[in-house]
């Protein structure tokens, strides 16, 4: 009986109205947040990850017939959403409730996707440098250029976030380290009978702030550039300050939420380097500081991790002891310096990093009142930029050039100039990087091209894989540096 | 475009909804799911659109060649011709190139390699259109004579891209004319809501985790590292797959058609034959009724015929050895159950039963993961101790990370949301008017959460997209 009563309430009154309200509130969810997503003011910089987003597509049918015009679409769609901060850091809430931290640690994978392309973008920018015979034959030649991809996969396993700091692991093979050795080496045999050369690895911060076993997944650095060093022409001075951030390593030397060093971690590495090229350092503790607060950097950026958030950087820097002038040479014009001030001061907490020579560009000329006749060109990456302004307590006329970036040829630059030392300092990873050693080697005697006409190079730029242009760097973003690590 | 994609959930879905339901005609509505769907299609692959009407037309107009000449042999020469130029297609545009490398190496000949960017959903939608002619062949169903319906059945994009394999005559009726009911609408709703949740929040997070161990470097690899990897795919390869036949089903449940179920909680299987009548099962009931029944089944030449089965199931999932490989891994395990017998078997405590099942299918996807087989074979050979460590810190902050994440992945693999539905859907009033209230407000977290995560991130492949 019962059971046919339940027969019967299942067949003739089956309550219609949860399906229609079930019905009504989604659709009525997904349209609403539809419109609202399509209509509303796009965002273009998101603060909450520190870049640009991406911008409308441009619709050619070219691009469209690839796939790339629908493929950009989405990625827009995804980069402007509607109150897109906010659902950020829902995920990132939603991935804190994945698991427990073991020991204060958390581990974030790297996405590989993301990282195999770049190694193709460095890839192909390796093949389109190709275009001049002397790069060939010199660069490709003379050095065996180990298989980038292997590398890469090994640089990138990973990020730990520990006590609130975040810290890159760094995996590198020997065939790599042999590489960068060949590249200075290759200086040295340019240079060599009229310029100094010196050479600076920089290790990163796993080294100095992580738990020793954690500390052991990560290959150890010290024997990685102490490998680099003794493949070194012995006529290169190599500066050796692992030791010395060692002993001052419970002091600020590296951001907590981003991949660089501090201006502290810089002046110690100065401070060795100013051993080996023979002056006297400048007492930090003389030099008036500057801070600019409130800096979360890429590492957070690349983990989404809450605690960093809630251990945000500062960022300090210091007014050095002689007036400087300084010229910038942007992307485009290698020819047309602009004079500058040696801080960005305006520098966004975003990319307070950039406060540092206004970030990377070509070439950045400083003049000081220190008139001691000594030059020095500096080849970096970013990492060069918290730690040149020291140099202008000692020098009179430094030279800052990006070895990603630079545009002229450095033979012309070291000879016109008189430039009688050369500093090649590089992060631990950039210094297995095939991409950078490319690029060290490339710009030596590379040949500048102007870059195409703009209505070119604005189609080029929103796909960089069909950009023919050799080696110029097609958008001029002085915060650029996410290849670093 | 992919169903796991903002402008699919908030623009593609509700305006084709609109447009669908603003219509009072039925072939409006039909042409407007025809329109959508080739849009859907063309949004990652404009070119291939032509190949898809070209693949409809060729078998439309076989079918139409089949009707009319029944009994006379120009109805097998029309079931032939369509059988090649179908496969033919997918010869060219999935094998050609593997075929080339093979004969390449056998022969020691020297035929350029052409390797075709894939046509996304080709190998589902030939097999679709191919138990269409062959059903109207052997008389199994009526032939369509609109060729707009036809091609609307190849081309919805519900199951165009990453199936199920929907075949003709499960949806011949709900082509000419459907119903659709609020209750449908509701149900297909929820059901994607939650397969979106498995894509989104289960399978892109276990992808995510597991490279860390597929791909790690030659001799960092810890054992349990390796079965960390190892039973993450199997977790994201479930999810991925049967989260987009949940969205798929789903989807037709709006529009009013009905999909045979795809997944049938594999993992919770005892046997590998169990298992395949779980897992992409309108994949092995297309081999079941085309390939393994016509050779004769299990009346003549049965081991030889399962080898045929397993050989060709591995191939449709690549044009690679390794997936060759894994098809034949499976019939090994068939071909040895079927000796023991099932009777025998059912003797077995479940526990072990399961663990066997389990390993089995856990190796398994190492081979289908890794395309070159020496690495897949060597990852397997990490699983089983060949490596420096057991396991390493890492593996450990790793698992302490993810631990819940992971206990809900397992969870929900097993069927206690159908069990669930079983006691309390339509057994009380009260129930019903509480779930009523509880089932949209679920929807709605689900989609909120999915759509924080597919805002910030980048990594949102369908594994199955590139079969």
């Amino acid at each position: 009986m019962k059971k046919q009563k339940r027969e019967k309430y299942k067949q003739d009154n089956f309550p219609k109205w949860p399906a229609v309200l079930n019905s009504a509130l989604i659709v009525a969810f997904i349209s609403t947040v539809g419109v609202v997503a399509i209509a509303h003011d796009k965002p273009t910089y998101s603060e909450l990850e520190r870049r640009d987003l991406a911008k409308m597509p441009k619709f050619t049918a070219e691009s469209y017939f690839k796939g790339e015009y629908t493929r950009d679409l989405s990625a827009f769609v995804a980069d402007v959403f509607p109150m897109r901060d906010k659902l950020l850091k829902l995920a990132s809430d939603v991935k804190e409730l994945n698991g427990f931290r073991f020991d204060d640690v958390k581990l974030h994978s790297v996405n590989m996707q993301e990282n195999q392309n770049t190694a193709t973008a460095s890839n192909s920018k390796q093949e389109s440098s190709g275009i001049r015979p002397s790069d060939k034959d010199e660069a490709s030649q003379n050095f065996p250029n180990p298989s980038d991809n292997e590398s890469q996969a090994i640089a990138n396993n990973g990020i730990y976030v520990y006590k609130g700091k975040a810290f890159s692991m760094f995996g590198a093979s020997k065939a790599m380290g042999d590489y960068y050795a060949n590249a200075v080496n290759y200086y040295q045999s340019v240079f060599g009978d009229r310029v100094k050369i010196y050479n600076l690895i920089v290790p990163s911060a796993i080294e100095y702030g992580l738990p020793e076993k954690y500390k052991n997944m990560s290959m150890p650095q010290k024997p990685s550039i102490e490998y680099v060093y003794s493949k070194l022409d012995p006529a290169v001075t190599p500066v050796r300050i692992y030791d010395t951030l060692m002993e001052h390593k419970d002091e600020y030397l590296y951001f907590n939420t981003d991949h660089h060093w501090t201006s502290l971690g810089a002046y110690y590495a100065y401070t060795e380097f100013a051993k080996a090229a023979g002056f006297t350092p400048v007492d930090i503790n003389t030099l008036p500081k500057k801070t600019l607060d409130n800096f979360i950097g890429t590492l957070y950026g690349q983990t989404n991790d809450k605690s960093l958030l809630e251990n945000p950087d500062h960022v300090d820097y210091y007014t050095m002891n002689y007036p400087v002038e300084c010229y910038r040479y942007q992307k485009g014009y290698p020819y047309y310096p602009q004079p500058e001030s040696l801080y960005g001061e305006y520098a966004l907490p975003a990319n307070s990093y950039s406060v540092f020579l206004h970030g990377d560009f070509p070439l950045t000329k400083i003049v000081t009142g220190n008139k001691n006749g000594r030059k020095i060109a500096v080849i970096k990456e970013s990492y060069g930029n918290a730690f040149a302004p020291f140099l202008v307590n000692n020098y009179e006329e430094i030279y800052v050039v990006d070895e990603r970036y630079f545009e002229t040829d450095l033979i012309s630059l070291v000879n016109k100039n008189e430039i009688d030392e050369i500093l090649i300092i590089n992060n631990i990873a950039a210094a297995h990087t095939a991409f950078h050693i490319d690029n060290i080697v490339r710009i030596v005697d590379q040949v500048y091209i102007p870059p195409a006409p703009p209505a070119e190079s604005s189609e080029a730029s929103s796909s960089e894989e069909i950009s023919q242009e050799p080696d110029i760097p097609l958008e001029v973003e002085p915060d650029d540096d996410d290849d670093d690590e | 475009m992919i169903f796991a994609d903002l402008v699919f959930i908030y623009m593609f879905l509700p305006v084709n909804l609109a447009l669908y339901y603003l219509c009072k005609n039925k072939s409006y509505r039909n042409f407007i799911l025809i329109l959508f769907s080739l849009f859907f299609y063309s949004w990652g692959e404009p070119v291939w659109v032509c190949l898809l009407i070209f693949s409809s037309l060729v078998d439309y107009t076989c079918g139409l060649m089949i009707d009319k000449n029944r009994g006379k042999p120009m109805a097998k020469a029309a079931v032939f011709m369509s059988l090649l130029i179908n496969l033919g297609l997918l010869g060219i545009f999935k094998y050609s190139g593997f075929f080339a490398e093979n004969v390449n190496l056998l022969f020691g000949a020297d035929l350029s390699i052409k390797r075709f960017a894939l046509p996304v959903g080709i190998s589902f939608y030939t097999f679709q259109t191919i138990s269409y002619t062959v059903d109207v062949y052997r008389d199994e169903t009526e032939v369509q004579h609109s060729f707009l319906n036809f091609l609307m059945y190849v081309s919805l994009y519900f199951q165009l891209v990453a199936g199920p394999i929907v075949r003709y005559r499960d949806v011949a009726l709900e082509i000419d004319s459907r119903r659709e009911t609020v209750n449908d609408f509701s149900h297909g709703l929820t059901r994607f809501c939650i397969g979106l949740t498995k894509k989104v929040m289960i399978a892109n997070a276990a992808g995510k985790l597991s490279e860390t161990y597929l791909h790690a470097v030659d001799g960092s690899l810890t054992v349990l590292g390796a079965w960390f990897g190892a039973i993450l795919f199997s977790i994201q390869i479930y999810y991925d797959f049967s989260g987009y036949s949940d969205m798929a089903i789903g989807l037709g449940n709006m529009f009013g058609f009905h999909f045979l179920e795809n997944f049938n909680y594999p993992y919770i299987s005892k046997t590998v034959s169990e298992f395949w009548r779980r897992w992409h099962m309108s994949l092995g009931n297309f081999f079941r009724d085309y390939v393994y029944i016509p050779l004769g089944g299990n009346r003549r030449h049965q081991f030889l015929n399962l080898l045929a089965v397993w050989f060709l199931t591995g191939l449709w999932h690549g044009a690679s050895w390794n997936f060759i490989v894994w098809g034949l891994f499976y019939c090994v395990f068939i071909v040895i159950e079927k000796i023991i017998g099932e009777k025998r078997l059912q003797k077995v405590p479940s526990f072990i039963m399961h663990i066997y099942l389990l390993l089995v299918v856990i190796v398994g996807w190492v081979l289908f993961y890794f395309e070159d087989l020496q690495q897949g074979i060597h990852y397997i050979t990490v699983m089983f101790g060949n490596a420096d460590a057991l396991y390493n810190p890492n593996d450990i902050i790793d698992f302490y990370n993810n631990i819940i994440w992971a206990a809900v992945a397992v969870f929900f693999s097993t069927p206690v949301l159908k069990a669930a539905e079983k006691s309390f859907v339509n057994k009380s009033r009260y129930m019903d008017a509480f779930l009523g209230v509880v089932i949209p407000v679920i929807n709605l977290i689900l989609l909120v959460l999915c759509t924080s995560l597919l805002t910030g991130q980048s990594y949102n492949p369908f594994l199955y997209y590139k079969f």
